[in-house]
Protein backbone atom coordinates (compact mmCIF):
# COMPACT_ATOMS: atom_id res chain seq x y z
CA UNK A 1 0.00 0.00 0.00
CA UNK A 2 2.51 2.24 0.97
CA UNK A 3 4.37 1.59 -2.53
CA UNK A 4 0.81 2.99 -4.44
CA UNK A 5 0.80 5.68 -2.17
CA UNK A 6 4.36 6.89 -2.74
CA UNK A 7 3.54 6.25 -6.98
CA UNK A 8 0.64 8.81 -6.41
CA UNK A 9 2.65 11.67 -5.09
CA UNK A 10 5.40 10.49 -7.44
CA UNK A 11 2.94 10.96 -10.22
CA UNK A 12 1.35 13.96 -8.86
CA UNK A 13 4.20 15.59 -8.79
CA UNK A 14 5.55 14.53 -11.93
CA UNK A 15 2.25 15.31 -13.72
CA UNK A 16 2.60 19.18 -13.04
CA UNK A 17 6.26 19.05 -13.79
CA UNK A 18 5.91 17.28 -17.20
CA UNK A 19 2.77 19.75 -17.69
CA UNK A 20 4.65 22.78 -16.68
CA UNK A 21 7.75 22.11 -18.88
CA UNK A 22 5.42 21.04 -22.04
CA UNK A 23 4.02 24.64 -21.89
CA UNK A 24 6.92 26.51 -21.45
CA UNK A 25 8.25 24.45 -24.39
CA UNK A 26 4.70 25.94 -26.24
CA UNK A 27 6.57 29.39 -25.62
CA UNK A 28 10.30 28.48 -26.24
CA UNK A 29 9.80 25.52 -29.04
CA UNK A 30 10.70 21.98 -28.60
CA UNK A 31 14.57 22.29 -28.25
CA UNK A 32 14.94 20.52 -25.02
CA UNK A 33 13.49 17.44 -25.80
CA UNK A 34 13.11 17.21 -29.86
CA UNK A 35 14.39 19.59 -33.05
CA UNK A 36 12.69 20.88 -35.99
CA UNK A 37 14.45 20.07 -39.41
CA UNK A 38 16.45 23.15 -40.40
CA UNK A 39 14.77 25.04 -43.71
CA UNK A 40 11.51 23.01 -43.46
CA UNK A 41 9.29 24.98 -41.19
CA UNK A 42 6.64 24.86 -43.94
CA UNK A 43 2.99 25.60 -42.48
CA UNK A 44 1.69 23.39 -45.28
CA UNK A 45 -1.82 23.11 -44.64
CA UNK A 46 -2.30 26.33 -43.35
CA UNK A 47 -2.52 27.92 -46.69
CA UNK A 48 -1.04 31.12 -45.85
CA UNK A 49 1.41 31.32 -48.11
CA UNK A 50 2.98 32.89 -51.40
CA UNK A 51 2.85 30.64 -54.31
CA UNK A 52 6.22 31.09 -55.21
CA UNK A 53 6.02 28.36 -57.90
CA UNK A 54 9.47 26.39 -57.47
CA UNK A 55 12.49 27.67 -58.86
CA UNK A 56 13.62 25.19 -61.50
CA UNK A 57 14.83 25.98 -64.94
CA UNK A 58 13.39 24.68 -68.03
CA UNK A 59 11.18 21.99 -68.82
CA UNK A 60 8.71 23.55 -66.89
CA UNK A 61 5.68 22.32 -69.10
CA UNK A 62 7.26 18.62 -68.92
CA UNK A 63 7.79 18.96 -65.60
CA UNK A 64 4.35 19.86 -64.35
CA UNK A 65 2.66 17.13 -66.72
CA UNK A 66 5.05 14.46 -64.93
CA UNK A 67 4.28 16.35 -61.50
CA UNK A 68 0.64 15.74 -62.13
CA UNK A 69 0.72 12.04 -63.06
CA UNK A 70 2.92 11.66 -59.81
CA UNK A 71 0.36 13.27 -57.97
CA UNK A 72 -2.11 11.37 -58.87
CA UNK A 73 -0.42 8.27 -58.56
CA UNK A 74 1.23 8.97 -55.23
CA UNK A 75 -1.12 11.75 -53.31
CA UNK A 76 -4.62 11.11 -54.80
CA UNK A 77 -6.27 8.58 -52.68
CA UNK A 78 -5.82 10.86 -50.27
CA UNK A 79 -6.09 14.72 -51.16
CA UNK A 80 -8.46 16.56 -52.92
CA UNK A 81 -7.20 18.41 -56.14
CA UNK A 82 -9.74 19.59 -58.70
CA UNK A 83 -7.22 19.70 -61.02
CA UNK A 84 -5.84 16.79 -60.99
CA UNK A 85 -9.18 15.05 -61.05
CA UNK A 86 -8.34 13.62 -57.36
CA UNK A 87 -10.54 13.46 -54.81
CA UNK A 88 -9.51 11.63 -51.79
CA UNK A 89 -10.65 12.44 -48.55
CA UNK A 90 -7.95 11.19 -45.93
CA UNK A 91 -5.59 14.17 -46.16
CA UNK A 92 -7.27 17.96 -46.61
CA UNK A 93 -8.19 19.46 -49.87
CA UNK A 94 -5.17 20.81 -51.55
CA UNK A 95 -7.63 23.38 -53.48
CA UNK A 96 -7.26 26.58 -52.85
CA UNK A 97 -4.82 26.07 -49.90
CA UNK A 98 -1.88 28.88 -51.79
CA UNK A 99 1.06 26.24 -50.89
CA UNK A 100 4.45 26.70 -51.73
CA UNK A 101 6.82 24.60 -53.95
CA UNK A 102 9.46 24.52 -50.97
CA UNK A 103 6.77 23.89 -48.53
CA UNK A 104 5.33 20.87 -50.66
CA UNK A 105 8.78 19.39 -51.78
CA UNK A 106 9.26 19.20 -47.39
CA UNK A 107 6.47 17.81 -46.70
CA UNK A 108 6.34 14.98 -49.30
CA UNK A 109 9.77 14.11 -48.40
CA UNK A 110 9.98 14.05 -44.61
CA UNK A 111 6.18 13.33 -43.94
CA UNK A 112 3.77 15.86 -41.95
CA UNK A 113 1.58 14.76 -38.57
CA UNK A 114 -0.35 11.58 -40.19
CA UNK A 115 1.21 11.72 -43.57
CA UNK A 116 3.83 9.59 -44.92
CA UNK A 117 7.27 10.39 -45.89
CA UNK A 118 7.74 9.85 -49.26
CA UNK A 119 11.68 10.53 -49.36
CA UNK A 120 12.11 6.89 -49.34
CA UNK A 121 9.96 5.70 -51.98
CA UNK A 122 10.26 9.36 -54.69
CA UNK A 123 13.26 10.36 -56.10
CA UNK A 124 14.05 14.38 -54.98
CA UNK A 125 13.52 15.09 -58.98
CA UNK A 126 9.99 13.36 -58.39
CA UNK A 127 9.35 15.26 -55.54
CA UNK A 128 9.83 18.50 -57.23
CA UNK A 129 7.87 17.85 -59.80
CA UNK A 130 5.14 17.29 -57.62
CA UNK A 131 6.19 19.98 -55.43
CA UNK A 132 5.60 22.49 -58.49
CA UNK A 133 2.59 20.78 -59.96
CA UNK A 134 0.79 21.15 -56.63
CA UNK A 135 2.35 24.50 -55.49
CA UNK A 136 0.72 25.95 -59.22
CA UNK A 137 -2.85 23.59 -58.88
CA UNK A 138 -3.36 24.95 -55.14
CA UNK A 139 -3.66 28.63 -55.75
CA UNK B 1 -3.53 17.26 -9.74
CA UNK B 2 -6.39 15.29 -8.05
CA UNK B 3 -7.59 13.96 -11.52
CA UNK B 4 -8.24 10.72 -9.60
CA UNK B 5 -9.14 11.22 -6.65
CA UNK B 6 -12.36 9.73 -5.83
CA UNK B 7 -13.93 11.80 -3.19
CA UNK B 8 -13.53 15.45 -2.60
CA UNK B 9 -10.33 16.74 -0.72
CA UNK B 10 -9.26 19.89 0.68
CA UNK B 11 -8.18 22.53 -1.64
CA UNK B 12 -11.15 25.36 -3.13
CA UNK B 13 -13.65 26.86 -0.50
CA UNK B 14 -16.21 28.42 -0.38
CA UNK B 15 -20.02 27.99 -1.65
CA UNK B 16 -21.05 25.67 -3.71
CA UNK B 17 -22.33 27.48 -6.41
CA UNK B 18 -19.24 29.79 -6.36
CA UNK B 19 -16.79 26.49 -6.90
CA UNK B 20 -18.83 25.21 -10.08
CA UNK B 21 -18.87 28.49 -11.35
CA UNK B 22 -14.81 28.88 -10.84
CA UNK B 23 -14.38 25.10 -12.33
CA UNK B 24 -16.37 26.04 -15.81
CA UNK B 25 -14.83 29.28 -15.74
CA UNK B 26 -11.31 27.96 -15.04
CA UNK B 27 -12.07 24.89 -17.79
CA UNK B 28 -13.37 27.43 -20.19
CA UNK B 29 -10.37 29.45 -19.60
CA UNK B 30 -7.54 26.39 -20.50
CA UNK B 31 -10.05 25.01 -23.23
CA UNK B 32 -10.19 28.74 -24.65
CA UNK B 33 -6.47 29.43 -23.87
CA UNK B 34 -5.70 26.48 -26.23
CA UNK B 35 -7.34 27.01 -28.56
CA UNK B 36 -6.04 30.30 -29.56
CA UNK B 37 -2.41 29.04 -29.13
CA UNK B 38 -3.35 26.64 -31.64
CA UNK B 39 -4.62 29.20 -34.02
CA UNK B 40 -2.44 31.76 -33.80
CA UNK B 41 0.73 29.88 -33.68
CA UNK B 42 2.78 29.26 -36.84
CA UNK B 43 2.85 25.46 -37.09
CA UNK B 44 5.88 23.62 -37.27
CA UNK B 45 4.94 20.94 -39.49
CA UNK B 46 8.82 19.02 -39.06
CA UNK B 47 9.16 18.61 -35.42
CA UNK B 48 10.93 15.38 -35.06
CA UNK B 49 9.30 13.93 -31.53
CA UNK B 50 9.16 10.37 -31.51
CA UNK B 51 9.88 9.38 -27.61
CA UNK B 52 11.49 6.27 -28.51
CA UNK B 53 8.76 5.73 -31.24
CA UNK B 54 9.61 5.09 -35.15
CA UNK B 55 8.02 8.30 -35.82
CA UNK B 56 5.91 10.68 -34.57
CA UNK B 57 2.34 9.40 -35.67
CA UNK B 58 3.23 5.94 -34.01
CA UNK B 59 4.15 7.85 -30.93
CA UNK B 60 0.86 9.37 -31.15
CA UNK B 61 -1.13 6.51 -32.20
CA UNK B 62 0.08 4.86 -29.25
CA UNK B 63 0.49 7.20 -26.52
CA UNK B 64 -3.28 8.21 -27.37
CA UNK B 65 -4.54 4.56 -26.80
CA UNK B 66 -2.82 3.93 -23.95
CA UNK B 67 -4.46 7.57 -22.63
CA UNK B 68 -7.56 5.58 -23.07
CA UNK B 69 -7.07 2.83 -21.89
CA UNK B 70 -5.78 4.29 -18.36
CA UNK B 71 -8.74 6.68 -18.18
CA UNK B 72 -11.01 3.52 -19.00
CA UNK B 73 -9.57 2.24 -15.74
CA UNK B 74 -9.98 5.32 -13.88
CA UNK B 75 -14.04 5.14 -15.10
CA UNK B 76 -14.15 1.34 -13.95
CA UNK B 77 -12.77 2.00 -10.54
CA UNK B 78 -14.50 4.66 -9.78
CA UNK B 79 -17.80 2.87 -10.20
CA UNK B 80 -16.24 0.18 -8.16
CA UNK B 81 -15.37 3.21 -5.76
CA UNK B 82 -19.02 4.66 -5.86
CA UNK B 83 -20.42 0.92 -5.29
CA UNK B 84 -21.90 0.18 -8.76
CA UNK B 85 -20.33 -2.48 -9.15
CA UNK B 86 -21.79 -4.14 -6.18
CA UNK B 87 -18.26 -5.67 -4.88
CA UNK B 88 -16.62 -3.68 -1.53
CA UNK B 89 -13.30 -2.05 -3.17
CA UNK B 90 -10.47 -2.41 -1.37
CA UNK B 91 -8.57 0.40 -0.05
CA UNK B 92 -6.21 -0.10 -2.84
CA UNK B 93 -8.75 0.82 -5.71
CA UNK B 94 -8.52 4.96 -4.62
CA UNK B 95 -5.06 4.42 -5.64
CA UNK B 96 -5.69 2.83 -8.51
CA UNK B 97 -8.41 5.35 -9.34
CA UNK B 98 -5.74 8.30 -9.19
CA UNK B 99 -2.97 6.66 -10.26
CA UNK B 100 -4.56 5.49 -13.52
CA UNK B 101 -5.93 9.02 -13.91
CA UNK B 102 -2.25 10.70 -13.19
CA UNK B 103 -0.45 8.57 -16.12
CA UNK B 104 -3.59 8.89 -18.42
CA UNK B 105 -3.20 12.82 -18.12
CA UNK B 106 0.81 12.43 -18.23
CA UNK B 107 0.99 10.26 -21.20
CA UNK B 108 -1.53 12.51 -23.19
CA UNK B 109 0.79 15.43 -22.88
CA UNK B 110 3.55 14.49 -25.53
CA UNK B 111 0.59 13.72 -28.29
CA UNK B 112 -1.16 17.26 -27.19
CA UNK B 113 2.43 18.93 -27.58
CA UNK B 114 3.00 17.94 -30.97
CA UNK B 115 -0.83 18.58 -31.93
CA UNK B 116 -0.47 22.34 -30.75
CA UNK B 117 3.02 22.96 -31.77
CA UNK B 118 3.07 21.43 -35.04
CA UNK B 119 -0.05 21.54 -36.86
CA UNK B 120 -1.74 23.65 -34.60
CA UNK B 121 -5.78 24.64 -34.55
CA UNK B 122 -7.29 22.95 -37.59
CA UNK B 123 -10.23 23.37 -39.82
CA UNK B 124 -9.73 21.69 -42.90
CA UNK B 125 -13.00 19.19 -42.65
CA UNK B 126 -15.47 17.92 -40.18
CA UNK B 127 -12.82 15.62 -38.58
CA UNK B 128 -10.32 17.64 -38.24
CA UNK B 129 -12.23 20.39 -37.01
CA UNK B 130 -13.55 17.79 -34.15
CA UNK B 131 -10.60 16.75 -32.96
CA UNK B 132 -8.85 20.17 -32.93
CA UNK B 133 -12.15 21.05 -30.72
CA UNK B 134 -11.87 17.80 -28.57
CA UNK B 135 -8.52 18.38 -27.66
CA UNK B 136 -8.65 22.05 -26.31
CA UNK B 137 -12.19 20.74 -24.61
CA UNK B 138 -10.41 17.73 -23.34
CA UNK B 139 -7.81 19.62 -21.09
CA UNK B 140 -10.59 22.36 -20.24
CA UNK B 141 -12.62 19.49 -18.81
CA UNK B 142 -9.95 18.15 -17.38
CA UNK B 143 -8.77 21.67 -15.37
CA UNK B 144 -12.71 21.65 -14.19
CA UNK B 145 -12.54 18.10 -12.68
CA UNK B 146 -9.29 19.08 -10.55
CA UNK B 147 -11.24 22.43 -9.17
CA UNK B 148 -14.44 19.97 -8.79
CA UNK B 149 -12.13 17.12 -7.01
CA UNK B 150 -10.62 19.49 -4.72
CA UNK B 151 -14.33 21.14 -3.33
CA UNK B 152 -15.86 20.21 -0.86
CA UNK B 153 -19.94 19.85 -0.46
CA UNK B 154 -20.60 19.78 -4.23
CA UNK B 155 -23.77 18.23 -5.51
CA UNK B 156 -23.13 14.76 -5.48
CA UNK B 157 -23.46 14.17 -9.31
CA UNK B 158 -20.95 17.33 -9.71
CA UNK B 159 -17.54 14.34 -9.96
CA UNK B 160 -19.53 11.84 -11.94
CA UNK B 161 -20.89 14.03 -14.77
CA UNK B 162 -17.27 16.36 -14.84
CA UNK B 163 -15.39 13.48 -14.50
CA UNK B 164 -17.68 11.22 -17.47
CA UNK B 165 -17.52 14.48 -19.57
CA UNK B 166 -13.82 14.44 -19.34
CA UNK B 167 -13.35 10.56 -20.55
CA UNK B 168 -15.52 10.98 -22.92
CA UNK B 169 -14.03 13.98 -24.48
CA UNK B 170 -10.66 12.39 -24.46
CA UNK B 171 -12.48 9.08 -26.30
CA UNK B 172 -14.03 10.99 -28.99
CA UNK B 173 -10.53 13.00 -29.53
CA UNK B 174 -8.91 9.66 -29.66
CA UNK B 175 -11.66 8.24 -32.14
CA UNK B 176 -11.05 11.38 -34.20
CA UNK B 177 -7.31 10.38 -34.10
CA UNK B 178 -5.75 7.45 -33.88
CA UNK B 179 -8.57 5.22 -34.68
CA UNK B 180 -9.22 7.10 -37.67
CA UNK B 181 -5.16 6.92 -38.66
CA UNK B 182 -5.26 2.79 -38.25
CA UNK B 183 -8.81 2.77 -40.26
CA UNK B 184 -7.16 4.45 -42.49
CA UNK B 185 -3.88 2.93 -42.96
CA UNK B 186 -3.01 0.82 -40.58
CA UNK B 187 -1.33 0.45 -37.42
CA UNK B 188 1.85 2.30 -37.60
CA UNK B 189 5.34 0.44 -36.85
CA UNK B 190 6.54 1.16 -33.53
Amino acid sequence: MSALRNTDRVLAWAGWIVAGLLVLMLFIGPQIVAEDEPGTDAPAYSGDQGGDGGDSGGGATTAAADGQQLFVDNCGSCHTLGAAGTTGSIGPSLDGAGLSADGVSAIVSSGSGTMPSFGDSLDQAQIDAIAQYVAGASQ
Amino acid sequence: MEAGTAGPAQGVAGPPERRLLLAAALGGAVALALGVYGNVHDPSEDLVFTLFFSSTTAMKVYLGTVAVTFALIQVLSATWIYGRLRIEPPEWAGYVHRISGRLAFIVSLPVAYHCLWSLGFQDTDGRVLAHSLLGCFFYGAFAAKVVIVRSERLPGLALPIVGGLTFAVLVAAWLTSAVWFVDANGFPAL
